[in-house]
């Protein structure tokens, strides 16, 4: 799971260009829109598609499950894990 | 035939004291004879005063005179007593106070009125007001003559009952003082007043802008231009300006050339240059820029540079002045007319293509936009010696550094002031400072406090941030004069933080109104187009006139389709407390638009975050801002340098903010 969040951190950096954050500087508890990293709408949808990419996962059309799944690092990595099982399992 | 009758009876109102006195005293004339007289001199004054027929509007003067002395005819005739021919005087004296006194609160003033029709430039000139001022006091010498002299003549009056004197000597008094002393001490006070007058007209300095100057419109030895500071007495003098404007002349008038570019760093060699271009109706181009790029560029064929610093193939302007010969006297006092309407001047513009552009200008909008200035504060500038921080080559620079100076008679500086420090050795004189917002903030970084004396500031080409104002009262003394304007429109408003906040005065020649976006309009003495010129700036319109500026519209991006000003966003920063300086400009990558903001930290803000990462400092900003705009638009690249990047008028400009952006 650690590493997990590792990635999506690296994800999140690399792919909105953040400048003098490292991913330890991301708290995985810490919001990621608003304060806090101060993600705006933009930046989910290119993020979106950025660990689409990485991941292979699909966000749902339901913008309010969205919201939950990329409140934090730790929710974004607890919904790819599941994804992932979900994947495996089918 | 008329005429002499008028003179006759003017004469006889002046001689009536002492003619009073010839047929009571010395002829012994009944008091009857001489009052039918006197009413015969009241019918004759009506009747001549009265006779032009057509005219509607009767003489008051003459009439109430008539009607006085009539008064005084009938009364003396039917009381047989002498007293009421006497009151005359008094009563004249009266009449004179009420009539002059009145004036006083019913302006102008009488002794400007006469001044004024005496001399019909005073009208509309720039000294106007002082002429007034003066006036004004002279006519409340006038006033308190009056009320002596009249008080004097009451006295004169009753003298027999006062002074216990015999009627025949008190007649005697009364036709001596009112005949003849009041006549010589009225006589010593229009002489008194003429001398003074004199006096006063030589110590004021007149308005003599570039287009109606002569050569005796100073005196030879009145300053033009000092080295240094004041008192180490380095000066050139009016005779000087005439001398050197004079060679230019000749040596301009050797060549074909119609055109040129003119730089010149020494304000006293540029003015002499200036005026003779001027004089000589050539094409004149001022540029701040000679490197060899921009000149390849800039100079047509045909055209040639005259300039004060060393660039190949120039004409150099202190050579052409040093080496030429001592022109003749006749020579010196000539002075070419300079039209301002026909003067070929032309300003370069940094403009964003990088081709070198220049805009035409003539003298006549120039001189409108000191007129205002001038007519304003002027005693506040000929107070002064000028300095000024501020190129002579762009239009604050010329207006304010060269042009305002040489219209007023007031001394300037050779040199530009270059580095805050040079103010420190300013403490001689008192001193009029010309620098730009940019200049003034650069002074109280470095400087704490000046030890100048009584100083005063013109500024422009950006507004003074509150901050900035407060500052530069600690360290100058005072707060800057600031003037609202462009190279377009020139000067249209003005402010001084500590009088007025924020709220911007419209000259009174500039009309301002708000256009449908939001943004100022403007007519001006510059701009001839009946729809006015529309700015770039928001505003705010006050109730009286005024206005406030509410940041650029140009300055308005949209993001993801949010409109969002990025002045907005540089104010609300600076609101932080802790940044001294701030441009926030718009970037993109190939992903989206965004905002990107360089903040200089001020010395609370260098103190709060000592020793912080700078990811500490991103976030503090960042979250500062989420209490006013939504987060699409707050700044997503932050840096924190020393100092912004400006050009040499002080103006921050995108393209080197967005270099500090640059990924490195």
């Amino acid at each position: 799971m650690e590493e997990l969040k590792n990635e999506i951190k690296k994800v999140i950096i690399s792919s909105l260009e953040l400048e003098d954050v490292k991913p330890e500087d991301i708290v995985d508890s810490e919001p990621l829109f608003g304060e806090g990293l101060g993600l705006d709408s933009i930046d989910a949808l290119e993020l979106g598609v950025a660990l689409k990419r990485k991941f292979g996962i699909k966000f749902s059309s339901e913008n309010s499950e969205n919201r939950k799944h990329f409140a934090s690092v730790n929710a974004l990595a607890e919904y790819i894990a599941a994804s992932k099982e979900n994947q495996t399992k089918e | 035939m008329k005429k002499a009758l008028k003179i006759f009876l003017n004469i006889v109102l002046i001689l009536y004291p002492v003619i009073v006195f010839i047929m009571l005293v010395m002829l012994k004339l009944p008091v009857k004879v001489l009052s039918l007289c006197v009413i015969a001199l009241a019918a004759a004054l009506f009747l001549s005063f009265s006779a032009k027929k057509g005219e509607k509007n009767l003489d008051w003067k003459p009439l109430a005179t008539s009607i006085l002395f009539l008064a005084a005819g009938l009364l003396c005739f039917f009381t047989n007593r002498t007293i009421f021919l006497k009151l005359y005087s008094p009563a004249i004296n009266l009449s004179l106070l009420i009539f002059f006194g009145s004036t006083l609160f019913y302006q102008p003033n009488i002794i400007f009125r006469f001044a004024t029709l005496a001399d019909r430039s005073i009208k509309g000139s720039f000294h106007e007001k002082k002429v007034e001022n003066y006036c004004r006091k002279v006519t409340v010498v006038w006033c308190i003559f009056f009320i002596l002299n009249g008080s004097i003549a009451a006295l004169t009056v009753f003298a027999d009952k006062i002074f216990g004197i015999t009627p025949e000597n008190a007649d005697k008094v009364w036709s001596l003082y009112n005949g003849g002393i009041s006549y010589i001490l009225m006589g010593i006070l229009f002489a008194a007043e003429f001398i003074v007058r004199k006096f006063v007209d030589k110590k004021m300095v007149k308005v003599f802008p570039l287009t109606k100057f002569k050569a005796s419109s100073r005196a030879k030895e009145a300053v033009v231009c000092y080295d240094g500071k004041w008192s180490d007495g380095v000066f050139k003098t009016w005779d000087d300006f005439l001398r050197d404007t004079a060679k230019m002349r000749k040596f301009l008038e050797s060549r074909d050339t119609d055109s040129y570019i003119l730089h010149c760093a020494d304000f006293w060699y540029f003015g002499v240059t200036f005026t003779a271009l001027l004089q000589c109706r050539k094409a004149v181009h001022l540029t701040q820029n000679i490197s060899e790029k921009f000149l390849s560029e800039a100079l047509l064929p045909g055209m040639e540079l005259l300039t004060d610093a060393e660039v190949v193939n120039s004409l150099n302007i202190p050579e052409i002045i040093e080496k030429s010969a001592d022109p003749t006297a006749d020579e010196i006092d000539t002075t070419p007319e300079i039209n301002g309407e026909t003067t070929r001047i032309f300003l370069f513009t940094s403009g964003s293509t990088g081709k070198p552009k220049s805009v035409p200008q003539r003298m006549k909008e120039f001189e409108e936009d000191n007129a205002f200035i001038i007519s304003k504060w002027l005693d506040k500038i000929q107070a002064r010696k000028f300095v000024s921080t501020v190129s002579q080559h762009h239009i604050f620079g010329f207006l304010f550094g060269f042009s305002l100076p040489f219209a007023t008679g007031t001394p300037f500086r050779r040199k530009r002031i270059e580095f805050p420090e040079e103010f420190e050795e300013l403490t001689d004189e008192k001193y009029l400072i010309v620098a730009t917002p940019a200049f003034l903030k650069r002074t109280v970084e470095i400087v704490e406090k000046l030890d100048m004396r009584d100083p005063w500031i013109f500024t422009s080409g950006g507004a003074v941030s509150p901050e900035l104002a407060v500052k530069t009262n600690e360290v100058f003394g005072i707060y800057p004069l600031e003037v609202y304007g462009s190279t377009e429109t020139s000067g249209i408003a003005y402010r001084m933080q500590d009088k007025d906040g924020l709220t911007w005065t419209p000259f009174d020649n500039a009309k301002i109104w708000l256009g449908d976006d939001g943004c100022l309009r403007i007519i001006s003495p510059y701009i001839k187009d009946p729809a006015g010129f529309a700015t770039a700036d928001m505003a705010e319109m006050l109730e009286n006139g005024k206005f406030l500026l509410k940041g650029r519209s140009d300055s308005i991006v949209k993001i993801e389709e949010k409109r969002i000003s990025l002045t907005e966003v540089e104010n609300r920063l600076l609101e932080s407390g802790l940044v001294e300086d701030v441009k926030v400009i718009a970037l993109s990558n190939d992903i989206r638009q965004y905002l990107a903001a360089a903040l200089v930290l001020n010395q609370k803000g260098k103190e709060q975050f000592a020793g912080k990462e700078k990811l500490v400092l991103n976030r503090y900003f960042h979250d500062f801002l989420m209490h006013y705009f939504e987060n699409t638009v707050i700044p997503k690249k932050w840096r924190f340098p020393e100092k912004l990047p400006t050009d040499i008028q002080g103006k921050k400009h995108k393209e080197e903010i967005a270099a500090l952006f640059e990924v490195k």
